[in-house]
């Protein structure tokens, strides 16, 4: 529970600020300044975070690239979430030969490298991001697809789906209101985890070029820049390593406090 | 009894799984404001049996016979024509009350889903309508917004009997609906379902293995062994005047009849 609420506060912070950004930023993120003074400076109260190689504003910039990373975390997630649960759900319902198809595409899925078919994906269409939010998301649903499928197996044999059955309850109406709100505990675990894995997947496209396109700021593409000057200006490096490390951590930590909580082995207060 | 009642007869009921038969030519008849009892030891095939009359049997199971609701072969009808009968005109109140219910749903809304699936109705309307079952089965108006797990064992049974009984059918089937509960509470329950009976005049077809409670409350017994009705009768002739040695021998175990303190063993023969 602690856990939870240090991850979600947290993440709410960075979630606050970045939609705030305009206000908090204090400078344009875009907003170059080549003179000698204004390239690469130290952090200070001025500049926070410092300036990197355009003299832009470090802080500025990675606000707006929380925006980025956020918004890439969460819309990947729902698109995987909605392909996962749906497929998943008709695997475990309905079993037979349709079970039987989608599990052969998830295990397709499963043994591409992902993020090489990510990387290969990105490139043919264009690096932007729209299109690294949905190839991520349409190329990370399996392991979801996998656990929803085995609640559902699990869920259609209780004695309450057959009792709804009895009624005259249809499959449909089933799986909405008796199945579905039963398998969501697993689910909503295995969300908060992936949003902090696409987060990574886009910060490493964007440090390889093939996500946010310079100048729009994001933390991958600040890293890359930072790469260049690593001997010199450690700020570049740190600060966007730092925030998607406590981003992704914080939404591990949700994860795993989720897990705790709904884990109906542990006594739970309900 | 008046034949011109019956409403619902299975007739010569066979039911295979892999070539193995599991009931065999199972005949018997339900009659308005008539109480059946379905008796037999566990595995005699009772549960099949009551499934088979909503279509619900597992699959790969093989079924040959018929089974006639009001001149209707149940076994000629399509999926969704068995799904309008189901809960509308036939209910099952199944035997578990501690797992038969949805554990993240109100009570109320458990028994409202019924009504929301085989009728438009308003809001109002449909709470209106679960209150009076409420009422109906001697449960707490409170009871509607309860979750199945902060109920007793007797009250979640009950909840069960409201949610059969929403939609007023003509016919009930109780699947060992009272054999997980404790002596006193089944007694209460079975009190209970004997004057809803009356009242509504339903046929109730009530599957037991324990032959106190067949003399509470039947009307008609079959008794069942291994898949197979061995006798077929009104209640004081069975057990009375038993013709089948095994309907002897599950009479012979219940020590003094009327007495629910005891209980048949289950692994009689
Ligand atoms: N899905 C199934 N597959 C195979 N055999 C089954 C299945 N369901 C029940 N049976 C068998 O059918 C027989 C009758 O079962 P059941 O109707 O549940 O008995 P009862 O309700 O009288 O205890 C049992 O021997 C059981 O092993
Ligand atoms: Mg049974």
């Amino acid at each position: 529970m602690k856990r939870i609420m240090i991850g979600a506060a947290i993440i709410m912070v960075i979630a606050i600020s970045a939609i705030c950004a305009p206000v908090v930023a204090g400078y344009n993120p875009l907003e170059m300044d080549l003179t000698e003074d204004a390239i690469l400076q130290k952090p200070s109260l001025e500049h926070f975070f410092g300036t990197d190689n355009l003299g832009r504003d470090v802080f500025s910039r990675m606000l707006y690239g929380a925006r980025v990373s956020l918004s890439v975390g969460f819309i990947a997630v729902i698109i995987s979430l909605v392909i996962g649960v749906l497929l998943g759900g008709v695997s475990g319902y309905f079993g037979g030969w349709v079970d039987a198809v989608i599990m052969r595409v998830v295990e397709v899925m499963y043994s591409f490298p992902t993020f090489f078919l990510i990387m290969m994906v990105v490139t043919f269409l264009g690096p932007n991001i729209v299109n690294v939010m949905v190839v991520i998301g349409l190329t990370s649903w399996a392991p979801l697809c996998r656990l929803v499928r085995a609640e559902f197996l699990t869920l259609r044999e209780r004695d309450f789906v057959s009792s709804a059955r009895v009624q005259g309850v249809s499959n449909f109406r089933i799986i909405r209101r008796h199945i579905l709100p039963n398998a969501m505990a697993p689910v909503y675990v295995s969300m908060t985890l992936s949003v902090g894995s696409a987060i990574l997947i886009e910060s490493a496209l964007s440090f390889l070029g093939l996500g946010v396109q310079m100048p729009a700021p994001s933390w991958g593409n600040i890293l890359t820049i930072g790469k260049n000057y690593i001997d010199y200006a450690w700020w570049l490096t740190l600060f966007p390593g730092l925030a998607i490390l406590i981003t992704v951590l914080s939404f591990n930590m949700i994860g795993d406090g989720l897990r705790e909580v709904l884990d109906p082995k542990s006594d739970r207060k309900d | 009894m008046n034949d011109n009642q019956k409403i619902l007869e299975i007739k010569d009921l066979t039911l295979r799984i892999g070539g193995k038969c599991i009931v065999k030519n199972v005949s018997f008849k339900l009659t308005a404001g008539r109480v059946m009892a379905l008796v037999g030891e566990s595995g005699s095939g009772k549960t099949l049996t009551a499934q088979s009359i909503l279509k619900l049997f597992p699959p790969r199971i093989y079924a040959e016979g018929s089974i006639t609701f009001k001149g209707k072969n149940l076994f000629e009808l399509d999926k969704e024509e068995i799904r309008k009968i189901r809960g509308c005109d036939i209910s099952i109140v199944p035997q578990e009350p501690a797992t038969s219910m949805n554990p993240v749903t109100r009570v109320g809304e458990q028994i409202a889903e019924g009504i929301r699936q085989h009728q438009e109705r308003s809001k109002p309307d449909i709470k209106q309508r679960v209150l009076e079952l409420l009422r109906m089965v001697k449960l707490d108006e409170g009871t509607f917004s309860s979750y199945p797990h902060e109920l007793s064992g007797g009250a979640r049974q009950r909840v069960l009997l409201a949610m059969a009984l929403v939609l007023d059918p003509e016919v009930l089937i109780l699947d060992e609906a009272t054999t997980a509960l404790d002596v006193s509470i089944q007694k209460d329950i079975i009190e209970l379902i004997m004057n809803i009976q009356k009242e509504r005049n339903l046929a109730i077809l009530f599957i037991t293995h324990d032959f106190s409670i067949v003399n509470l409350i039947a009307h008609n017994v079959c008794v069942m062994r291994k898949g197979v009705i061995v006798e077929n009768g009104t209640k004081e002739s069975v057990l009375h005047n038993p013709q089948n040695e095994y309907t002897r021998r599950l009479i012979a175990c219940v020590p003094k009849l009327g007495d629910t303190r005891r209980r048949l063993p289950n692994n009689i023969s």
